[in-house]
């Protein structure tokens, strides 16, 4: 189980981007986290992997602080070295058990080519191959689906749904309330660095209405007073 | 201040070329090393194209281009009346545009024998060899081929020591940084101990041969090397003691400086109290990455 203690994210003084979030993620599940642009997903994310120091608050991990040795993360922006081919990539994460060429049987890239001439796409597959084979007991994924073809995205969820059941815990944020209703069991909302509301896969109708009910009738007298 | 660097380095690399070139065995160095130079960099031009769509007298570009970088060392050798060599390199330029080699291209899918050699974890060598790899591979042939030339050794290990110094220039992102699972201290450690080895491994052959032929010598070499180790630890500490997420690059300004001041015997010290310094910095600044690994 993951639980966030009041954890308080900032980039200026002023004004907190997290602000005293408090979440449990219950272990060996997948865990949706769903907001608007600036809301704080990918703070939230950086803080919690570590990559972004807190002002105040914990991330624990079964009652002890969360570390690097239990997580990966993939960024919704990846940046491999210059010059380096995929393969070379991939060979710096050590997992002995990990088939680089029957996994990329799914992922279908040039792996002896130089990443530099990847494309989005591809280097996104290549991050979550990076990701799969470190085998972390808690995967973070920041917009894993950005960048995806249709296919991919297919098989992405059946990998997420396959680890999940061999005993990983994933969080995993979208902008595409569908891509996490298919696949989460629970949703957190995410608004101005709290998590406003969070639900298991009963309350994500009611959820994804509430959201976007209200918005919904904003936008279009927004739309109808300028068209 | 790069452009008084840079001006600097020119005047003093001139001077160098013209106080060697007095002598016919350094000239006939200095030429093919030129001659590799420009081969080199006319092979990997990414502007052969356009200009050839564009340019109606396109040799005549390169003929004037590569004249133009070739006038120093031109002069030079006719300043001490090397008549021959001027005339060769003048040649040389007339003809490269026959050069019809795209390295470039070719660069790109590399994965030769020696690439699938350097240990996985050294992604700055293998990124950085692959970025030189013919050109690397043609010095250190150079080098060891004329070895009983005085100069040919000494030469060949400096144009490789200042390669390296390139291979870390880029900062790797933090998946590369966090896949050793190391802290901060075993991190630098197994990285100076990676890059000793591999280095030590590819001049331990140039530095026998030259003793070989020259052994009265044996303190230009050994000097040598030990001038660009101490510059090469001088850069791997200096990129982690400033490494940052959202920098791709480390300070070239810095690396420069060092590289000069690495380079002059007389300061080399100089360099390794600052590496000290940046070791001490570096520690600090990848615990808040590496802390987790203690």
């Amino acid at each position: 189980m993951i639980t966030i203690n009041g954890l308080t994210v900032n980039y200026t003084k002023d004004k907190n981007v997290i602000n005293s979030l408090n979440c449990v993620f219950q272990a060996n599940a997948i865990h949706g986290i769903v907001g608007l642009n600036g809301s704080g997903k990918t703070t939230l994310f950086n803080a919690i992997f570590g990559l972004k120091k807190a002002t105040h608050g914990s991330v624990l991990y079964n009652d002890q602080p969360l570390t690097k040795k239990d997580t990966s993360f993939l960024p919704s922006e990846n940046f491999f070295y210059f010059n380096i081919t995929g393969n070379e990539y991939l060979s710096l994460f050590v997992n002995p058990t990990f088939d680089t060429m029957q996994w990329n049987k799914l992922f279908n890239l040039p792996l002896n080519g130089i990443i530099d001439n990847y494309s989005t796409g591809m280097k996104k597959k290549l991050a979550l191959l990076g990701i799969i084979k470190q085998d972390k007991s808690i995967i973070l994924l920041d917009e894993p689906f950005s960048g995806l073809d249709i296919e991919m995205c297919r098989i992405l969820r059946l990998i997420i749904l396959k680890l999940k059941a061999n005993g990983k815990t994933f969080i995993v944020s979208s902008h595409i309330m569908e891509t996490l209703t298919n696949m989460c069991d629970y949703i957190h909302y995410l608004q101005d660095g709290i998590i406003k509301r969070s639900v298991a896969k009963d309350g994500f109708i009611s959820l994804e209405q509430e959201i976007f009910s209200l918005k919904d009738h904003e936008i279009t007298m927004k739309i109808n007073s300028l068209l | 201040m790069r452009l008084a660097l840079m001006m600097m380095l020119l005047f003093y690399v001139i001077a160098y070329i013209y106080l060697l070139s007095d002598n016919l065995q350094f000239a006939v160095a200095i030429l093919a090393l030129w001659i590799v130079i420009v081969s080199n960099i006319h092979s990997r031009r990414s502007d052969k194209k356009f200009l050839q769509i564009n340019i109606p007298l396109v040799n005549m570009i390169y003929i004037s281009e590569y004249l133009i970088i070739s006038i120093p060392i031109i002069v030079c050798f006719l300043l001490n009346k090397q008549w021959m060599l001027s005339l060769c390199l003048v040649i040389f330029c007339l003809l490269i545009n026959k050069i019809s080699i795209n390295a470039r291209r070719k660069s790109d899918t590399l994965n030769s024998f020696i690439l699938k050699r350097l240990p996985f974890k050294m992604f700055e060598w293998k990124s950085g060899v692959r970025q030189f790899h013919s050109f690397l591979i043609i010095v250190w042939l150079l080098g060891a081929t004329f070895s009983f030339f005085e100069a040919s050794v000494p030469l060949c290990i400096f144009i490789i020591g200042t390669l390296v110094c390139e291979f870390y220039k880029r900062n790797e992102s933090w998946q590369i940084l966090l896949c050793y699972q190391k802290n901060s201290d075993k991190l630098l450690y197994s990285k100076i101990k990676q890059y000793f080895l591999l280095y030590t491994v590819i001049n331990l052959p140039l530095i026998i041969i030259y003793l070989f032929f020259h052994i009265e010598l044996w303190y230009i070499v050994c000097a040598e090397y030990i001038i660009f180790l101490s510059i090469h630890t001088y850069c791997i500490f200096l990129k982690y003691a400033y490494y940052d997420l959202n920098k791709s690059e480390t300070n070239s300004v810095f690396m420069l400086i060092g590289f000069f001041i690495g380079l002059i015997p007389i300061t080399t010290p100089v360099l390794w109290i600052v590496s000290i310094y940046l070791m001490i910095k570096s520690r600090n600044n990848l615990k808040f990455y590496l802390n987790d690994y203690n």
